[in-house]
């Protein structure tokens, strides 16, 4: 980093406009490596790499930033070479800005023995089976300080979103302590920014405290985590909108791992900043794409014969060149399937999160909101949850 | 479709141009040359948008029946032809029977039909289906249905049936193909078969020669698939050469398989045009970057090339191909160097050693797309200088100190 970075702060956001009638806003982050666009819809790239595509084909598809994950990139290709090369971002040669996750969140779901101590996970090691291996705050910070990403999360204590009891409130409380040994673990304060993560499960006050308690702390945005795991949408949606009234107006807000469109509308309409998803890339690999409808299955036989680009209206390097049909022949069987379905889910992504900060700009974003579920809902059954969701923040579906 | 021969040089080496592309009649392409592999009617790994990286100029595709015979139906109804419903319409299309990468299955053929391994199982074409599914698929240039099962351990009564049976086949397609509408102005190819017996050639060339081929494909040396690029120039060199010596000399001819880079110009030494891109791709598929000396500039160092750039004690480098650097190799883990310095391929100008090894063994997508973009354009880039140095006439020169510098 250079010099002139002393002066500036790795993270200053600017709102442009809020909504008149809801809580969504749009402004831009500005970040070491990128000036992103908020509301932001991040891809996940797990390994350094985003689902086969060149950092040039992603910059075109205009995402700003995506993701990496600590754990992974943590055990393969590991700190010590991500320090040689400078970071991730020389490493996958990838210039806009990146965000990598604490890592706790994959041990719990990926290794079935971890343990939570005060100390950190304890987890048994994915290579030698006999011996274990601790992630404490300071270790994920380290490893996140050695790649080098713009935004790095917290090591944050995870509990399963059904979880109740005591648990809950001992994980929340943790978290904000973890939050202090991050923070003062924090080697690159000039050029990386570390997000607290709100916890407190489904028990509004757990939740409330958790966002007072972090909000105490000097940083530059904060998550909302421990969401969208299991727990129904009429829990979901409102963790997010009583998180979102605690934290400051002023800084960005990262709802983790939710990126299905409807709920990405809800959730702008929540207050969001930043969203981040598996699931775009991860259907393209089964064949699915994306569309303002829902998604298509191109593994299915009516394709077969389907001459038409899987949106017309879409401008994506797939659908202004492949059809279904063709798309069809190859789903599933040939990478470029895959390859040209991510291309157009993520261009998909970046349209939706495009036309939600138009339209707040443009004082529309309740008509833009009534529209889209008009379009994906046309028969106007609309989820309870979502009528409700919306109602709260005095957009009504009719 | 027309090939015109630019050397009138009386060497064996030919130097020629593919014009008058009744679909693509602007195009040109210069032979020696070699048509991209597909499959599925897609260039493994690569997009038409990634495809735009490594070759902004059209380029000649093979897309064999084998692997796109699913989509017959679709594409007959479709109404525009292969090209267009693969995306790839701005190129030159080339259907052929068999996947020279895959290699063909023995013992699955007889008198009226040939097998081609599909995706859904095996599937027996006789002549009239497979000139249905070319009317489907309207290609620029296609074989005849043959029988290429042979090698050169066939026996004789093994190779007179091939022989025969594409002769049949012959008399069908080119039936069809004359009085095809679509097809009659696309370009049909002859197949020679034969093993190596050069009786069985003779009797398939002279039996070829004759008819309005564009040009002509010496099938059944081998069984193809990745085992070809082990044998030895040696091995064919007397059959070819005298199956060759039957044909026209004004008519192209095709090799298939993934022969390796020397027998490559050696093959071009005897008078063969075209060659088919089965080997860029298995090399990617194994996890290896092509590496071998392809400019004319810097064959004289050329071994610098292939040295890798460290050696730890524990690897073996003799496991390697002379050809290629194989970055599965824990060597690679922290090289920072580009897969090869002078490539001017986007894999090399942007990205390392190390991120390629750490794609491979994360198992993630996009370190095939690197190597495949990288193989494609040192292969092209070896076509490129197989022509340069036959136009400039440096040819011997260049094969010479191509082979010494592999003896290093
Ligand atoms: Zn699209
Ligand atoms: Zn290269």
């Amino acid at each position: 980093m250079c010099n002139s970075e002393m002066s500036t702060p790795p993270l200053t956001f600017k709102l442009l406009a809020t909504c008149k009638v809801s809580k969504a806003r749009t402004g831009i982050m500005t970040l070491p490596h990128h000036a992103v666009d908020t509301p932001v819809f991040m891809p996940v790239g797990t390994q350094g790499t985003l689902k086969g595509l060149l950092p040039q084909q992603l910059e075109r598809l205009d995402c700003q930033i995506i993701l990496g994950n600590t754990y992974h990139l943590g055990t393969r290709p590991g700190p010590e070479l991500m320090k040689k090369v400078g970071g991730l971002h020389n490493f996958m040669n990838w210039k806009r800005a990146l965000l990598t996750d604490s890592g706790g969140f994959q041990m719990v779901s990926l290794l079935k023995l971890a343990e939570i101590t005060e100390e950190g996970v304890k987890f048994q090691s994915p290579y030698d089976k006999t011996s274990e291996v601790m992630l404490s705050p300071e270790h994920s910070i380290e490893i996140q300080n050695a790649i080098g990403a713009d935004i790095i999360m917290q090591l944050d204590d995870v509990v399963k979103t059904t979880t109740v009891g005591p648990r809950v409130e001992e994980a929340m409380n943790r978290t904000t302590r973890w939050l202090d040994r991050c923070l003062s673990a924090h080697k690159n304060p000039n050029s990386q920014n570390i997000f607290p993560i709100v916890q407190g499960g489904l028990d509004p006050k757990l939740r409330a405290e958790s966002a007072r308690q972090l909000t105490k702390r000097n940083v530059r945005g904060f998550a909302i985590g421990g969401l969208s795991g299991g727990e129904s949408k009429d829990e979901f949606w409102k963790m997010v909108h009583l998180s979102t009234d605690i934290l400051p107006e002023d800084k960005p807000r990262y709802l983790m791992g939710v990126g299905f469109a409807s709920d990405l509308v809800v959730c702008c309409a929540l207050g969001v900043d930043m969203f981040d998803c598996v699931f775009p890339t991860r259907t393209a690999r089964f064949g699915c794409a994306l569309i303002a409808t829902g998604q298509l299955n191109l593994k299915q036989q009516v394709y077969y014969k389907d001459y038409r680009p899987i949106d017309e209206e879409c401008s994506c390097s797939t659908c202004k060149r492949y059809t279904r049909a063709y798309l069809h022949s190859i789903a599933t069987h040939e990478t470029v399937a895959c390859h040209l379905l991510t291309v157009h889910n993520i261009a998909f992504q970046m349209k939706l999160m495009r036309s939600v900060r138009e339209s707040i700009k443009a004082q529309k974003f309740p008509e833009f909101v009534q529209n889209f579920m008009s379009v994906l809902y046309p028969e106007k059954n609309y989820p309870t949850w979502i009528v409700d969701a919306l109602s709260a923040v005095n957009i009504q579906l009719k | 479709m027309k090939f015109v021969l630019c050397s009138a040089s009386k060497c064996s080496r030919r130097l020629g141009k593919i014009i008058d592309i009744q679909r693509l009649p602007d195009l040109a392409f210069e032979t020696p040359l070699f048509f991209l592999h597909s499959k599925g009617g897609a260039i493994p790994h690569i997009t038409h948008e990634v495809l735009q990286m490594i070759s902004g100029k059209p380029i000649s595709i093979q897309v064999p029946v084998a692997s796109t015979l699913h989509s017959e139906d679709a594409v007959r109804d479709f109404k525009k032809g292969l090209a267009e419903f693969i995306g790839l319409a701005e190129n030159l299309i080339y259907c052929t029977v068999q996947d020279s990468a895959a290699g063909v299955a023995s013992g699955f053929n007889d008198k009226s039909k040939v097998s081609v391994f599909t995706r859904k199982g095996r599937r027996e074409l006789d002549a009239e289906r497979y000139m249905n599914v070319m009317e489907a698929f309207c290609p620029d240039m296609y074989q005849v249905l043959h029988d290429g099962d042979t090698d050169a351990n066939s026996g004789k009564k093994r190779v007179t049936k091939a022989v025969d049976r594409t002769s049949r086949f012959t008399e069908v397609c080119l039936q069809r193909h004359k009085s095809s509408e679509v097809l009659q102005n696309k370009a049909i190819l002859g197949v020679i078969e034969g093993g190596h017996n050069i009786s069985a050639r003779e009797t398939s060339a002279k039996e070829m020669r004759d008819h309005p081929f564009a040009g002509f494909v010496i099938d059944g040396l081998c069984k193809q698939g990745p085992e070809t690029e082990n044998i030895q120039t040696s091995d064919i060199k007397e059959i070819i050469e005298k199956t060759l010596a039957f044909l026209p000399t004004d008519k192209f001819r095709i090799i298939h398989g993934c022969w390796n880079p020397e027998v490559i110009l050696d093959l071009v030494d005897m008078g063969i045009d075209m060659f088919d891109g089965s080997y860029p791709f298995i090399v990617t598929e194994r996890g290896a970057a092509l590496t071998f000396c392809n400019q004319i500039d810097s064959y004289t160092d050329c071994h610098s090339l292939n040295t890798p750039s460290k050696e730890t004690e524990e690897e073996n480098i003799s496991e390697c191909s002379i050809y290629e650097i194989d970055l599965n190799n824990k060597m690679y883990f922290d090289d920072l160097q580009p897969v090869s310095k002078t490539c001017s391929c986007l894999t090399c100008k942007e990205h390392t050693r190390a991120y390629i090894h750490h794609l491979l063994s994360a198992k993630e997508l996009l370190g095939t797309v690197l190597l495949m973009i990288h193989n494609i354009h040192h292969y092209m880039e070896f076509f490129q200088t197989i022509r340069r140095a036959i136009k400039d006439d440096i040819w011997e020169d260049f094969h010479k100190k191509f082979k010494q510098n592999l003896k290093k």
